[in-house]
């Protein structure tokens, strides 16, 4: 056979390029673009991706709280707002500032310092077993017992953005 | 291999995490800041979820801490988006240049 050196890995290192390759090119249209409106739907490409990455990495759970979260609620958030301020943020009008120059600049010297740092950690990768039961049980059993605190805190957290938000854009009575 | 795999998914989300940089040091519209912030956000996450999968850690942590990530990341842009409109309520404009009502 032609193909009997083609492994499973290899066939998830392929799939992980691809979605890979997706998601840098999506992520500089959200960044470049000339429409915000444009740029909102990128990044939902761009999160539909990360949730891809998510399932090649066995993190079924976490990429469908990926979809539901991101693209069901942040998006629709973000598109929100972007039809509710169209009328200063037009095409004509440009959406980047001149530090185009020195965002570069800063951006290759964080990229060489990183992957400096990277490449000297010495870090070994190898692959772990699946848990038995898939993630999402493991998930469930962590957040009930060793995180139930954080797990709480979000909650609040949640509560005081949502009382937050609507106290923020409420219209109040003259 | 592993280890292949393994550096390739770092350096994708140290690009990613570069290009949310990019993005909130260029936009001017305070929107697109809060997307950029977004990519950043998801850049972190892929390299929790691939430190889970590729490294031995006792449980999935690398699991559990993303869904954090992913609550708090969609708290604040409600909260950021609900500035956003306020303030554009007040000055008419979303882009951060305009917004210097603190600047004497």
């Amino acid at each position: 056979m032609i193909f009997s050196f083609i492994n499973g890995q290899l066939i998830t290192y392929g799939f992980f390029l691809l979605f890979a390759v997706a998601a840098i090119a999506s992520a500089l249209l959200v960044v470049t673009v000339k429409s915000v409106m444009h740029g909102a739907l990128f990044l939902a490409a761009f999160l539909l991706s990360v949730a891809a990455m998510f399932f090649i990495f066995d993190a079924d759970f976490l990429g469908i709280v990926q979809i539901l979260l991101y693209i069901g609620g942040v998006i629709v958030l973000i598109l929100f707002a972007v039809m509710l301020t169209s009328r200063v943020s037009s095409r004509l009008i440009q959406q980047t500032n001149e530090q185009k120059f020195p965002a570069l600049l800063v951006c290759s010297f964080l990229f060489c310092l990183l992957a400096y740092v990277l490449l000297t950690s010495g870090l070994k990768g190898f692959e772990r077993p699946l848990a038995e039961g898939g993630i999402t049980k493991d998930i469930g059993r962590l957040l009930m017992t060793i995180y139930v605190l954080p797990f709480e805190v979000a909650s609040l957290v949640l509560l005081g953005a949502l009382i937050g938000a609507m106290v923020l854009v409420g219209k109040k009575d003259e | 291999m592993n280890d292949l795999f393994f550096y390739t998914i770092i350096i994708v989300s140290l690009v990613l995490f570069l290009i949310g940089v990019y993005g909130v040091l260029t936009r001017r519209n305070a929107i697109g800041i809060l997307m950029s912030i977004e990519i950043m956000f998801n850049s972190a996450n892929i390299n929790l979820v691939a430190f889970n999968k590729f490294l031995a850690l006792e449980q999935n942590i690398g699991i559990v801490f993303p869904i954090f990530i992913i609550t708090l990341a969609a708290a604040e842009t409600a909260v950021g988006l609900a500035l956003i409109l306020s303030i554009y309520r007040k000055i008419k404009s979303v882009y951060v240049e305009k917004m210097d009502l603190l600047k004497w």
